[in-house]
């Protein structure tokens, strides 16, 4: 009797700990859920003060006309491709609403590209339709750019020393790819841009491409959150393509380009 | 001979079933004792596999979505709709952004060039022929390679194409290739002088060049099957009759686009 009440008292502790333990992760998942929440009211507050133009009612109501809002975004998505057109370097602009992708080079259309899926941000519905338009107005500026694949593909070729070291030294070009082309635009304006290949991939390759992409944002977040911090929302567009042209794209863009964006 | 005494045997006996028992019993003891202590730890670690699996999927997949299930959610519930008031109030506004957009689709459509132009793209390794803003042909051609040579001391040279917007300076028929210094070291020979003879070669070029200037052509190759690959030093390669397509109706001052 003795020898079993002795051996109860650790199950008791270890019940209690996996208990507060519970209790621990579903008060982080509350926190984390409620700063979420929170960051992105914060996000719409935020765009909606800095880029709205419109300070009485009467404006307001009409821009709840969607035909009105239509018009209005595909004229600031002409503005700031425009604006892209003086510039001299490569940039890119996505068009959402024809579902195509395009290359341009002073303003001429050199490679469009079809966009088979599209996901967005749902940010885009809830703020003010005349903020929303100036948002979109002027080219957005990548600060940084990502991909699973290298941007120039350099391969290191040492001179020989004479004409019987020619064969031996023979390299070819790197054309291999990895399994998953993705690459991710982080612009000026806060606004993240994806884009992924459109062929099958492998659920759990995918998974796995997923989990770290996200974790990077996640970090971030949570790094906020920890110190009872609201964490920044990031508007995101999602856009899936053909393989071969995702890497043609993303090589061909310059490091600091512009994006023009018509959603 | 000693004579044996039966109750010592049998004390004996039941002591040695005694011992034997228990060493029996301490064995499947001690196999009790380590299989629950290894379920224990087993649950102990599914347990922080689970938690860890749990917040990780959590903090990665689900915070994301969050977001957009409670705009979901808002959109639903403050849905607004367009009155007749609000429609009518809006046409001269609509209208007038109508003429805007109709300015501005002018005004980009300025910017395209008004002769032919080639686009390359350097990744598929593939050229496009426009004119009057049709594609008039289309093919393989071979771009740079990547490849970085390393001479002797500082000397490097980097094989890419370059990218951007760039202008025919001149047209060449029947060009000679002016080897540069990289062409011999590449080699492993020594090299030349300036302007010795074994830096010029005839017929490598092809029929046709087109200059871009800092030294970039497009011209024509020997090497037909690597067209679609990446291995030239930066020029821009075509195809015999791709080649001839180009010259023709490209003139000095049409626009080449390589992205």
């Amino acid at each position: 009797m003795d020898d079993q009440l002795i051996e109860d008292k650790p199950n008791k502790k270890g019940c209690l700990f996996k208990l507060i333990l519970i209790f621990l992760i579903l008060l982080l998942i509350a926190v984390c859920t409620t700063f979420s929440v929170l960051s992105l009211t914060n996000k719409i507050k935020i765009i909606n003060r800095n880029y709205s133009t419109i300070y009485n009612t009467d404006s307001i109501n009409l821009y709840r006309n969607p035909d009105l809002v239509k018009f209005k975004l595909e004229e600031a998505f002409l503005k700031s491709k425009l604006q892209l057109s003086e510039n001299d370097s490569i940039n890119l602009s996505i068009n959402l609403k024809d579902s195509t992708l395009c290359l341009e080079i002073k303003g001429t259309s050199v490679y469009i590209i079809p966009i088979t899926t599209i996901k967005r941000s749902k940010i885009f519905d809830n703020i003010e339709k005349s903020a929303l338009i100036n948002y979109f107005s002027t080219p957005f500026c990548v600060m940084q750019q990502k991909a699973t694949f290298l941007k120039a593909p350099l391969i290191i070729k040492k001179a020989p020393k004479d004409t019987s070291e020619v064969e031996k030294n023979n390299v070819q070009a790197d054309t291999i790819l990895p399994e998953i082309v993705a690459c991710r635009f982080y612009t000026d304006k806060g606004l993240i841009i994806n884009i992924r290949q459109n062929e099958n991939i492998k659920k759990l390759s995918l998974y796995k491409h997923k989990f770290i992409y996200n974790l990077e944002l996640s970090t971030l977040q949570l790094k906020k959150i920890i110190r009872l911090k609201t964490p920044d929302y990031i508007p995101w567009i999602y856009i899936e393509i053909d393989k071969k042209d995702a890497v043609s794209i993303y090589r061909a863009l310059p490091d600091n380009t512009f994006i023009s964006v018509q959603i | 001979m000693e004579s044996i005494n039966i109750e010592t045997v049998e004390k004996n006996y039941n002591n040695v079933q005694v011992l034997f028992l228990k060493s029996h019993f301490f064995i499947i003891q001690l196999f009790t004792r380590l299989w629950n202590s290894f379920l224990k730890k087993f649950i102990h670690i599914i347990f922080i596999i689970l938690v860890l699996g749990t917040l990780s999927y959590f903090s990665v997949f689900f915070l994301p979505s969050i977001e957009n299930m409670a705009l979901n959610l808002k959109s639903f519930i403050v849905s607004q709709k367009t009155t007749d008031t609000q429609y009518t109030d809006a046409l001269p506004l609509i209208s007038e952004t109508e003429k805007n957009i109709n300015k501005l689709r002018k005004q980009l459509l300025d910017k395209a060039p008004k002769t032919s132009y080639i686009v390359v793209n350097t990744y598929k390794n593939h050229f496009y022929l426009y004119k009057n803003g049709t594609l008039i042909r289309d093919g393989l051609c071979s771009t740079g390679s990547y490849i970085k040579l390393e001479g002797n001391g500082d000397q490097k040279w980097i094989f890419k194409t370059p990218r951007g917007e760039f202008k025919i300076r001149c047209k060449t028929l029947y060009p000679v290739w002016k080897k540069p210094d990289w062409a011999f070291v590449e080699e492993g020979l020594p090299i030349p002088s300036k302007n010795h003879s074994s830096r010029f070669e005839y017929g490598t070029l092809g029929d046709y060049a087109l200059s871009l200037g800092d030294g970039y052509l497009i011209h024509g190759t020997l090497y037909q099957r690597f067209l679609g690959m990446p291995v030239t030093h930066g020029c821009v390669r075509l195809g015999d009759e791709d080649l001839k397509q180009v010259f023709m109706n490209l003139i000095n001052g049409s626009k080449v686009f390589i992205f």
